[in-house]
Formats: C-alpha cells, structure tokens, sequence
C-alpha cells in the first residue's frame, strides 16, 4: 500500500471532492424524503436563462441611457454634445468613479437577484434533517426568513449558478460590442462572483469533510457550535449592515435616476441597502458588505450553521447531549424562583423566540446609539417606528405562522398572567393563522413599500389580493391543509415556508420586477419551473401535482389564485414586452400590456376553471333563477345612483389617504382613452370580480357569514382603487356581492360592474 | 494487539464505560456482546479515537488510541453502526475518496474501489448516490470503505445489521479468511447465532461493565460445558430479564 498520506494531499482530495459535490447540486436535488436524484429542472433552466439574459438586456439597456453621453451632457447642464464635452465626460478622472460605481452597482443588482430568485430554492431542498431535533429552532426561528435574506438566498443562489453562467458571456458580447470601460465592469463583477462562489462553496464542503475526517466526535461539535455562534453573529452583522445604510447617498452620489426609472430591481436594490445612516460612505458601506455576504455567509451560514447543527450540538435543549451537559449550571439554575424557570424553559424550549425577543431591543439599542449630528439634515427623518413595526411584525408574524399548532410561547411570554384565555386562543389555531398570514404578507409589503419609496399601488394590490386570496378563508385556501402538514413531523417545517413562497412568489414576480417586462417575464416563468419542477415539494399542494392519482381531495383555490396571479404575470409581461418593442411608449405599452396579458390570463384561468373537477365553483348557467337576474337592473340603478350621488358630494373624499400620497403624485398624466376605457370598462370588472367575489367572497362567506363577506371583499377592493373611488368601488362591490349570492354565479356581477364603469367613464 | 486499561466514558453523570479492560489477541475475531445501550459502540467509538475516553487507556498495536489517532486510522478499519456517507457522491466516489485518503493513487483507488464494490455486491449500484441506498447497502458501502486499505485490524460495529443472508454469509466467510490471514477483527453484535458462528474470542458488556471475556471455547467449559451462547449470555447479562421474557 503506498503511503504518501499527509495533510496537504488529504485536503486535496477533500477539496476535490467538495467541488464535486457541489457540482452535481446543479443538476440533482434532494427531496423531502432524502433521495438524492435528477431533478427537472428543465423549466428553471429555462426560466434562469430567460432571466438572465433578458435581464441584463434590459439593465443594459436602462445603463446604456443613464450613460448615453448625450443625455448624460443634457442631465448634467453641460451643454451640447461638442467634443471637449464628451471628451471630459469620457475622460478617466470621470469614468473611472463611475466605473467602480458601476461595480457596486452591479454587485448589489447581483445580490438581490439572488436573493429574489432564491427564494424558493431553499424549499426545494431537504436541506434540514427531519430527524434532527437541532435543527428546527434554525427552520422556524425567523433568522430563517433573515436568513435567507441575508446570507442564505444568496448563498443557495450562488450555489445554482446558472444565472450567471447564462449571463456572463452574453454580457462579454455586450460590452465586446460597446467597446466601453463601463461595460466590462458588470462581467467582471460576474466573473468574481462566480469564481469566488465556486471556491467558496468548495471550501466550505471542503471544510466540512475536513471537520468530520480530522476531528473527534465532540471537537466537531465544539467546533461547530462555535462556527455556528458565529455564523449567526455574521448574518446580525449583514442584517444590520443592510439598514446601515442610506438610499440618499447612493442617489447624490451616483445618478441613475433613469436606471431607477426602467429597473425596479435595481431601485429595490438601492433603496433597500438604504436605510439611515449616513456615516459611512457607500464604497465602504457596500464593499463591507459584499465580502461579510458573499463570503462570509457562505462558509457559515450555509456549511456551518446549516450542516454544522446536523450533529448533535447539544444547542438544543431537547438533544440528548443537552440533557447531559446542562447539569454544569444546575445551581445557578435551580436559584432561580420558579416561575421565570418556568418560564425560561418555555423560552428554551422554542428557542427562537428567546432570539426574536432578544431581536427587538436591540434594534431599538440600534437606533437609539446612533448619532443624530451624523445625519444629513436633508434625508428623511430615521424610519424608527416603521422599522419596528416591521421587525416586530416579521419577529412575531413568522414564528406564529410557522408554529402556530405549538405553543405560541410569545404569546405566553407577553400575557403569562391570563393563561386560560389564552388556551382558549390556541385552541382557534385557524384564527392564529389568518391572523398571522393578514398581518404579515401586507402588513410587512405596505409598511416596506411606503418606506422604499416604491409604487404602493402596485404592491398593495397584489400583495392585498394575494395575500388574502392566500391566507383569508377556508375554502379558498385549504387552512386545515397547511395545519395538517404543520402537524406531521415530515413536512411541518417545510409547511410554513412552502406557504409563503406559494404566496409571495407571484408577488415578487410582478413587483420585483416592477415595470420591467423582460425581468418579470423570466421571474415567471423560473417561478412556474420552481413550482412545477420541484413538485416533490409541492406534492402536498394539490394543483402541482403531476399525477393525479395521487392527488389529496382539496377544495380549488390557493391552487387557483396562484395560477392565475402566475399568468397574469407572465402574460402581461410578455404582452407589455411586445407592445413596447413596436411601440417606444412606456405608459401606453404598460397599459395595453396589462390589459392584453390580464384578458389573456382571464381568459385561461377561467378555461382552467372551467376544466378541474371542482366542486364549489359554479358553473352551469343553468343554475340561474330568472328571478335572481332581476336583481341586476334594481342594483345597477342603485349603483349608479349611489355613484352619482358620491361624484356630487364627495368628489374629493380621501379614504386612508396615507396609504395614497405617493401614487397620486405618480399619476400624473392622464392615460390614453382607448386603453383605459378597454382596462377600466371591461378588464377591471373581470379582475375584480374574479378576485374579490370567486375567491375572497366565496371563501370568507363559508367562513363568516354573508355580509361580513360582502363588506370584507367590497372594502378590500377598495384598498386597490384611488381614494376618490371608494364609494362607486364599495357599491359595485356590494351589489356584485349580493348578486353573486344570488345567482351564484360571476357574469352577473361582472356584467354590473362593466356597465356601471363604461357609464362613469364617459357620463360623470 | 488490542488491549485497554480501566478505559472509561462518562456522559456528564452518566457513566456508559466503566473499567473495562479488554484484551484482544492478534489474529483473533473478538465478539463484542451486549444489550442495547451497554457500551459496545462507545467502546469501538473510544478504540478509533472518535471519542475522548474520561479515564483509562487503550492502545490498538503500538498505538495508543487518542494520542495516535491519526495514525491509527490507517491501520484499523472502522465500520460505524450507522455509516454515513457525505451528500451527492455516488459509491463508486466514495469509496474511490477514502482509498485517496488513505494515500493511494487516484488509479489505484478507481480499480481497489470497481473490486470492492464488486465483492460487496454493490456492483449494479456503484453508480447510485450513496445518500439513495437502503441500509443494507449502506452498510455494505462501509464495510467497503472500512477495509479499503486492507487494515490488519477491524473494528466492526454490527456488521450484520440490516443485510440480507447473503450478505450476512458473505460477510461470515470473508471475517473467516480474514482470520485465517492474521488480521485482527473486533465486532459488536446482537446476534449470537452469528457470534457462535464466526468468533474466536467473546467479550460480553453488561450495563458498561466487561463481565466476561476470553477464548469462546474456554467460556463455555468454564460455564457448562456445551452450553449456548444464549444461556451463557442471558445467565451473565440478566437471567431476571431472560425469565420475565420466556414468561
């Protein structure tokens, strides 16, 4: 046997090896019950690619605008394209900043891509032993959903890379073809990215096996534990680092107001590496944070907070290990009067909540030693409330979400005195759930999105439409499904965050990618591919099961809202894309894009709809009472009646004006009458009715009743529609609501709803 | 070639090792015998250097088992009773990864793996990850991994958990070939039959505690002569427990 062994070749081969397997996570996944197997990836393949490039394609181009030198002359008062203009805006002394701008730019566009394409990549991969009782305060304890925010998206975006494999070189023709500085930075910044992902990645399967081979048993677990502390130090450090930082600096800095214009993304990259502080400058702000992300997150969070746990680390209170340690500081322990051992145990035992409690104040310590002379006067005032309102909302929203058929122990931690009433509350687990789901998805998007400055319509639309249609009643999304699967070991942990991503998926689809159609369109389609290729993990999910044998008996819903907010998505975007290549004009291509794509997806849902095997939803017209369809002229006349007197009275009447003042400074210019007459008089209608009676009526009133129904679905269409609009939006809503009742069925509603917008539209 | 002295493990208050000095001949094939949870695997665990023992010493040949534990690894194959195996390598590779890291060449550790995965049955599914095989197959795999560098001492920890008979024969035979080559062989094991069949030399751990050990045939004369393996291990380990499971 030759003998060459020595340290040097034994982390050769390890490393070797670890390139190996990080490699084939390209091509193979591990699903929920652990087998490892080619996966079909075929759909995100697709979906990647599309994305990258039409992506880049379009940040290009947005790029190619912002640096267009006569523009860039024009926006920067210098005058006419003359030579020496151009000469000193191309000269060195001023590209080179902007080149390292560019960089930066580019390396943020690159990290919240991941992120947001990430999302649901996680999920797909039975990363978590099930049977690891260590590692569930990591899959629930909402560092989890930071987490993935901040170091693990990106990490498990990196680590499918095949974005970037599929950008890269269509980014070197690109900037082969310009033939500029600026365009070489984007494939450079890729290129490290990609390099450093590979090594990083091997290094930490590397590290990992070097762990296992060359430590005993309880060094693994010293040394994992501690890399594990420190992973979660790492991602506090990024959490933090992300709100260090302040969207006005990069906007003075570095105008790309044009790109922030035609790039949603890149305006959410901006302004959510934005908040507060200007005392860093952004090089440094961002170069800190790049290599504590990229790097950083990837040795640790992934190969050693994630797998460093899988042994029994004894972090947890319930590893036997524990049980044999803990006694070390049994004095001290049982020095303490009973009722906070009690309570502590409650903490340790759902040890995320200790966390999470540990989590707020020292945000509030956060914003309280920062120093206010550091603050540009110019900048909007700290965002100290809205920030915890969202961290407690994500803190307190998730865990419930994710736990709720346990113990809520926050819930016991905050009202430990009236324990009886709160047995009662944890017996309505469903209540918990909604609430949760309500609170969380808008809540988080409205109070986000007011702060980042982005379209709130836009968000709140979708966010409210879907998160309802998500989270809101019984038979619209199967509640008792999700709790079931919360309630068997094998899938309760993937329950809640397969959820989320079934619900904020096509949310991101269309707001993340904002007005960009070539981004939306390859987010949708990787979303479709997520959804449909991973079904291993959407099993569970009645509408992505591929074979219908196997299929469990769940009433339509969730399954529908998802497909139809997917295709509206795609196809809006793919229209909206068509419509701007023949086109040039922005706003009107947006509008014959929305209509167009949401006819279209209207058009399949309802096919769709139509085909399944569903029980509730109707649709033999033959159903219909004659009687039942008298209602619809009383109504109508009513309606319009009511919405003349409301355009008299009440013209410029304000409903929660705070959560408008930004969209009303958007629209400025009236759009074109052709579209907007198509997309209010007859695509509105359909939407609405569709959204708000199929699902969200149809769903509450199974749940509460009739009126509450009525008045829940007539009241969140409103939150979709300009304040001015309450009382028409209300009424229709009404009326459709007692028709739909009635007849049980959508048209006449729709019908309502057409013939009342054509009339406001050209009579009032 | 394998000998302890008053080798020890406790777990905080819970002592799973107590005093045992174990004295395994070279060329010998040594039943480690014991209930669930008597010791066996931290014992085997403590031989290879994975666990730090709280007292006592234990040597493998000239090598003292923590101090020389790297050394040691390359000449004792270790069967864990759980083998795992690291994600998305199929067996072939592993195998082929522990050959390079016991220093042969990555053609050496292509062709000693094709052999060994072909010996072990394991030939259909060399191809397959190993995280997909079943346990028998993964025990198969560790079994391979663990005599890759052809060790002059195994140690086996319930080598015959979840094999088919085949298997089980297979293993049976080749521990005899082993044997006869003068390699030294430690097993743990719940299975007498198998134990009667295969072992020179018998250790029986009760509740941490080496109650007995030596020659099989020796054992048994001293007990009664002709006796089962059976009586002998439930008249040392718990006759009570024997008497309240044939009532």
């Amino acid at each position: 046997m030759p003998s060459t062994h020595n340290s040097a070749s034994t982390n050769r081969i390890l490393f070797r090896f670890g390139i190996r397997t990080a490699l084939r996570q390209l091509t193979h996944i591990k699903n929920s019950e652990g087998v490892i197997k080619r996966a079909p990836l075929i759909v995100s393949w697709i979906g990647f690619a599309l994305m990258s490039l039409l992506g880049n394609v379009s940040l290009l181009r947005s790029l190619t605008r912002a640096y267009s030198v006569e523009e860039k002359l024009n926006a920067m008062n210098l005058g006419p394209c003359t030579t020496e203009a151009c000469q000193r805006l191309m000269s060195p002394s001023h590209v080179w900043p902007q080149m390292i701008q560019f960089f930066w730019l580019g390396l943020a566009f690159f990290l919240v891509t991941m992120m947001v394409v990430a999302v649901g990549v996680p999920l797909c991969r039975n990363n978590y032993s099930a049977e690891d009782p260590d590692l569930e305060w990591i899959s629930t304890f909402p560092v989890r959903l930071r987490t993935w925010l901040a170091g693990r998206l990106i990490q498990k975006a990196m680590l499918n890379y095949y974005f970037w494999l599929f950008a890269l070189p269509m980014l070197v023709v690109v900037a082969l073809y310009r033939n500029h500085a600026l365009y070489w930075t984007l494939p450079a910044a890729i290129f490290v990215g990609l390099v450093t992902n590979i090594m990083a990645t091997s290094v930490g399967v590397a590290l990992d096996m070097w762990i296992q081979c060359r430590l005993t048993l309880k060094r693994q677990r010293d040394v994992r534990v501690i890399a594990s502390m420190l992973g979660f130090l790492i991602f506090a450090v990024t959490y933090f680092g992300f709100r260090y930082m302040e969207f006005g600096y990069w906007r003075t800095i570095f105008d790309y107001a044009d790109v922030l214009q035609n790039n949603a993304l890149i305006a959410f990259v901006g302004q959510l590496l934005a908040l507060e502080f200007p005392g860093f400058g952004p090089y440094l702000t961002l170069l800190l944070l790049a290599v504590i992300t990229a790097g950083c997150s990837i040795l640790f969070m992934e190969k050693l907070l994630n797998k460093g746990l899988s042994v029994d680390s004894g972090l947890s209170p319930r590893s036997t290990n524990a049980r044999r340690i803990a006694p070390t500081g049994k004095k001290y322990w049982e020095s303490l009067p009973t009722m906070m051992r009690q309570e502590l145990r409650i903490v340790a035992r759902d040890r995320q909540y200790a966390f999470a409690l540990l989590a707020l104040p020292l945000l509030c310590l956060f914003y309280l030693l920062m120093p206010p002379a550091a603050r540009d006067p110019s900048l909007p005032p700290p965002k100290f409330i809205s920030e915890l309102m969202l961290g407690a909302m994500l803190v307190m929203a998730y865990p419930a979400l994710n736990r709720i058929h346990r113990t809520p122990s926050w819930v016991w931690l905050l009202t430990s005195s009236p324990r009886p009433l709160m047995d009662i509350l944890r017996e309505q687990q469903r209540f918990w759930v909604v609430l949760a789901g309500l609170i969380m998805l808008p809540g988080a998007l409205v109070i986000h999105n007011l702060q980042l400055w982005l379209d709130p319509m836009f968000d709140l639309r979708y966010a409210l439409a879907l998160a309802v249609i998500g989270l809101y009643a019984k038979n619209v999304v199967d509640v008792s499904l999700v709790l079931s699967m919360m309630q068997t070991d094998q899938t309760r942990k993937h329950a809640g965050p397969a959820f989320m991503l079934l619900s904020l998926g096509p949310i991101m689809t269309i707001n993340v990618s904002g007005g960009e159609p070539w981004t939306a369109c390859g987010m949708t389609l990787l979303y479709a591919g997520m959804v449909l290729g991973f079904h291993d993990k959407a099993r569970a999910f009645e509408p992505y099961v591929l074979d219908p044998a196997s299929a469990p008996t769940i009433p339509a819903g969730l399954s529908d809202g998802m497909i139809a907010a997917m295709l509206y998505a795609l196809l809006a975007n793919i229209t909206f894309l068509f419509v701007q290549l023949f086109s040039s004009m922005t706003s009107i291509a947006l509008l014959w894009g929305n209509l167009i794509g949401g006819l279209i997806a209207l058009v399949i849902t309802q096919f769709y709809f139509e085909t399944r095997q569903t029980t509730d939803v109707p649709r033999y017209l033959g159903r219909i009472r004659w009687q039942d369809l008298l209602l619809l002229p009383l109504l109508l006349t009513a309606v319009l009646a009511g919405g003349w007197l409301w355009q008299q009275q009440a013209p410029g009447w304000r409903f929660l004006d705070w959560l408008y003042f930004l969209y009303e400074r958007k629209v400025a210019q009236p759009p074109p009458p052709l579209s907007l007459l198509l997309l209010a008089g007859f695509i509105g209608p359909l939407v609405d009715e569709f959204i708000f009676r199929g699902l969200i009526f149809r769903g509450a009133r199974t749940r509460f009743g009739f009126w509450v129904a009525c008045f829940g679905s007539a009241l969140l269409a409103t939150l979709c529609y300009k304040p001015a609009d309450f009382g028409p939006v209300l009424l229709v809503g009404l009326a459709s609501g007692i028709l739909y009742h009635r007849t049980k069925i959508l048209w006449p509603g729709v019908l309502l709803g057409i013939i009342f917008n054509l009339i406001r539209l050209t009579w009032y | 070639m394998i000998s302890t002295r008053n080798l020890s493990k406790n777990f905080a208050a819970f002592s799973a090792v107590r005093k045992v000095n174990l004295e395994v001949p070279q060329g010998a094939v040594y039943g480690f015998l014991g209930a669930n949870g008597a010791g066996k695997t931290t014992t085997l665990k403590m031989l290879m250097g994975l666990l730090v023992p709280t007292a006592g010493e234990a040597s493998i040949g000239n090598l003292d088992c923590h101090k020389d534990r790297l050394a040691l690894k390359r000449l004792v194959g270790y069967l864990p009773d759980v083998p795992q195996f690291p994600s998305f390598l199929q067996g072939r590779e592993i195998l082929q990864m522990a050959a390079e890291l016991h220093g042969q060449s990555t053609r050496d550790a292509k062709r000693r793996a094709s052999e060994l995965l072909e010996w072990i049955g394991l030939g259909m599914m060399a191809a397959e990850f190993a995280d997909n095989y079943s346990i028998g197959l993964k025990k198969r795999l560790g079994l391979a991994c663990a005599i890759v560098h052809d060790p002059a001492v195994l140690l086996l920890d319930e080598p015959t958990n979840g094999l088919d008979p085949y298997a089980t024969r297979l293993i049976r035979n080749w521990i005899g070939e082993m044997a006869q080559k003068g390699k030294t062989i430690v097993l743990s094991t719940h299975r007498l039959d198998f134990a009667e069949h295969v072992c020179s030399h018998l250790g029986i751990l009760h509740k941490g505690e080496l109650v007995v050990q030596g020659e099989l045939q020796a054992i048994r004369q001293q007990r009664a002569a002709g006796a089962h393996l059976e009586d002998i291990f439930f008249a040392l380990t718990g006759a009570e427990d024997a008497h309240a499971i044939d009532s």
